[in-house]
């Protein structure tokens, strides 16, 4: 294949504790675009995005990023071509400040100093500027939407070009979400790649270029840019009734 | 009580407090921080006994300067462990992380047994003392405090202690490496999806822990005899102190390492028959009353 995506994550399959939690899952994402994995809770959207950063068991597939196969590599190698994560549970460091949690990601990229560090912290605070206020503050002490905001403001600190959301938009309240979603439209606009992890269809709709759709640990479609995500078949019989 | 008394025992119970915190710190700091279980820990505080009385015996052909015998002490010892340790934890340890704290316990409960043995072969099984001239305690004497005559040594230790946990506090809070420990701590699988070594970070913070355990029985020695009991007295003592001050903080180290020492001191000068049992009896009520221990509910360094 003479193509080079982004993102290839091709005929993946993985087990937990012998139970096939994701068969056969192929996702590809160009430079600059923004996909959603649209599915129910439990689908295998997590596992999936686990599976990209290297923390489950592969069965079968493979993961390539820019051309490079990270499949059998061990998982902190992933910051390093160019992949940020932003987990749907947070997962802060709760005891260290705003600006340390942005700090980890370049200390994990190791390719950048304290300058550089800087530079890549004010372009977060470009995109969520109501962050400055709380850089000092305990990560543990914020609220869940200014969370969120770290999470997110974390991974872009190491300066990806492609950065997993999962579901970035969970738990927020309406006027968060709005600002929430101009974020991201910033992210867009900063020419990153994103996936983003979606349970509700119309967040999905609200951001994404186009969408594949999982349903019991296999993709059951791939929504084209040309289609609208809300109309499509799958995603109704999957969604009916909510 | 007479005033000399108590300042005496609460001297005492100082120095004691202070060999507790060299023996326990790191196997609090390593259960918080990379979650092992290392039984074996304090293990490391009988070879550091063992080394010393060894070295300070040798030194006198070279030189019998306190000086140099205290660095020898605090510096060389700890660092020679050190770098030990890293060898032993990309070796002997590095399949423990990964499996159960029960298996934990067991296999580094082996651990034990092996250095004992090791202890013994090049050491053999009878107790070691240093000699006169190169027992920089009593090259350094008494010093008076408060009107009280106390040893000029156990002073030392006493400070060396306080440093050691001024040290790593400051470690924890203001440097890169403290800072990712305590992420680590927190989400371990984050961390490393965040880009970083962990297993480096893993041999830091195990080596520092060891080296630490190996001073304090460097630090000892030149009071008392190196013995394969002193081993397993300690193991015992720093399994108390960190079920006392709650696993993986520092502060509850510092805090039960105290009041083991007190009680110790106080329970040798007015119950001496009680003396162990009024430490295990201390760390059965809190197992009873505050099973996670009296800080086991926060961080490494809050």
């Amino acid at each position: 294949m003479s193509h080079q995506s982004l993102l290839d994550v091709d005929d993946l399959t993985v087990s937990i504790d012998r139970a096939t939690v994701l068969e056969d899952v192929s996702i590809r994402v160009e430079a600059g675009e923004t996909v959603a994995l649209i599915g129910r809770n439990g689908a295998g959207k997590t596992t999936t995005f686990r599976s990209v950063m290297g923390q489950t068991s592969i069965r079968n597939g493979s993961i390539r990023v820019n051309g490079t196969d990270l499949t059998d590599r061990p998982s902190r190698e992933r910051i390093r071509h160019g992949v940020g994560f932003a987990p749907e549970d947070r997962r802060l460091f709760t005891t260290l400040s705003v600006e340390d949690n942005l700090r980890m990601s370049t200390w994990g990229k190791a390719d950048t100093d304290e300058d550089g560090f800087r530079e890549r912290r004010d372009r977060v605070l470009e995109i969520y500027p109501e962050m400055e206020a709380f850089l000092d503050r305990p990560a543990g002490q914020l609220s869940g939407g200014q969370q969120k905001m770290v999470t997110v403001g974390r991974a872009l600190t190491s300066d990806p070009d492609i950065v997993l959301l999962d579901e970035p938009f969970e738990g927020l309240a309406p006027s968060v979400r709005e600002q929430f979603r101009d974020g991201v439209t910033r992210i867009k606009d900063l020419g990153i790649s994103i996936v983003v992890a979606e349970s509700n269809v119309r967040h999905a709709a609200e951001i994404a270029d186009r969408a594949y759709v999982i349903e019991r640990g296999e993709i059951v479609t791939e929504i084209g840019r040309d289609e609208p995500i809300t109309e499509n078949e799958e995603i109704e019989r999957i969604f009916e009734g909510g | 009580m007479p005033i000399e008394s108590l300042l005496v025992n609460t001297f005492n119970g100082l120095y004691f407090a202070a060999l507790l915190f060299f023996a326990s710190v790191g196997l609090t700091l390593v259960f918080g921080i990379l979650n092992l279980l290392n039984m074996a820990h304090a293990a490391f505080y009988g070879l550091g006994a063992y080394v010393a009385v060894w070295t300070l015996n040798n030194a006198g052909d070279v030189t019998t300067s306190t000086v140099v015998l205290l660095a020898m002490l605090v510096l060389v010892i700890p660092l020679v462990v050190f770098v030990l340790s890293a060898v032993l934890d990309k070796t002997v340890f590095a399949p423990l992380y990964e499996i159960e704290h029960v298996y934990q316990l067991l296999a580094t409960f082996g651990v034990i047994l092996m250095l004992d043995d090791v202890i013994k072969f090049i050491w053999g099984a009878s107790p070691i003392t240093v000699d006169g001239a190169t027992d920089p305690s009593r090259q350094l004497g008494a010093i008076d405090l408060m009107g009280v005559s106390v040893s000029a040594y156990r002073s030392f230790v006493i400070l060396i202690a306080v440093a050691c946990a001024v040290g790593l506090y400051l470690m924890f809070v203001k440097t890169k490496l403290g800072k990712i420990s305590q992420a680590m701590s927190e989400d371990y699988e984050m961390v490393q999806m965040l880009g970083i070594n962990v297993n480096r970070v893993r041999v830091l913070i195990f080596s520092i822990s060891v080296a630490i355990a190996a001073l304090g029985g460097a630090l000892f020695v030149p009071f008392a005899t190196a013995t394969p009991a002193v081993t397993l007295e300690y193991v015992l003592l720093s399994f108390a102190v960190i079920v006392i001050g709650g696993l993986g903080s520092l502060k509850g180290v510092v805090v039960a390492a105290l009041v083991i020492g007190m009680v110790r001191s106080f329970g040798i000068a007015y119950f001496p028959a009680l003396e162990l049992a009024i430490v295990f009896g201390l760390m059965a009520l809190v197992i009873i009353f505050k099973p996670e221990g009296l800080f086991g509910d926060e961080g490494v360094v809050e």
